[in-house]
């Protein structure tokens, strides 16, 4: 007997993009140009208060049981709670990016590790391929902030 | 936000809007509890990667 029924596509992973504001990755990319990879990092600061604030910006995505990789093909959310406080060794003091909302997240996640990284496309609906697992959160408990 | 706890009274919206209309555009009719409920891969950007390692 044959199983000619079809079976509903379903999603089997879900990625989430990490992203900083261009501002930032500009002056990152500056200072390891300068300094080169393994210069410390003093850009970033999310533990101080301070009048320059960090947007972190998260894209989601999510491959599918047919093999599909759909994108939203945009930023879902931002987390502004974080601040950046210290000026790149580049570009002197920061300054803040008004033109991004900030939204404040919360959530938590465990058991995650970090093994690479990957980008994606945001134009428009996407499907996109070499999304890379590096950050993988415990199944039931999901959060990003 | 992609979680939240389900006794709080009043839980949060989370972002997950996007994701199923993109999905739907494709087809595929998801809840948002089942992208709660789906595995989780989050992946940072080389920049992000870079600042995480050096500090």
């Amino acid at each position: 007997m044959t199983d000619t029924a079809e079976r509903p596509v379903t999603v089997e992973r879900v990625f989430a993009l990490v992203e900083l504001q261009d501002r930032v990755v500009r002056e990152i990319r500056d200072r390891a140009a300068l300094q080169g990879p393994d210069a410390p990092a003093t850009a970033l600061n999310t533990n101080q208060p301070g009048e320059d604030r960090l947007n972190i910006y998260v894209s989601l995505s999510a491959h599918t049981s047919d093999g599909q990789h759909i994108a939203t093909g945009t930023r879902d959310f931002v987390s502004g709670s974080a601040v950046r406080v210290t000026a790149s060794a580049v570009s002197g003091t920061a300054t803040a990016d008004p033109a991004q909302p900030t939204t404040k997240t919360s959530a938590s996640t465990s058991n995650a590790t970090i093994t690479s990284a990957s980008t994606t496309s945001r134009t428009g609906s996407t499907r996109c391929s070499g999304a890379t697992p590096s950050f993988t959160a415990r199944p039931g408990c999901r959060g990003a902030t | 936000m992609l979680g939240r706890d389900p006794e709080l009274h009043r839980p949060p919206r989370l972002s997950w809007g996007n994701l199923i209309k993109a999905l739907a555009e494709h087809g595929i009719q998801v809840t948002e509890d089942e992208l709660i409920n789906a595995p989780l891969t989050i992946d940072l950007h080389p920049e992000v990667q870079a600042e995480l390692k050096t500090r």
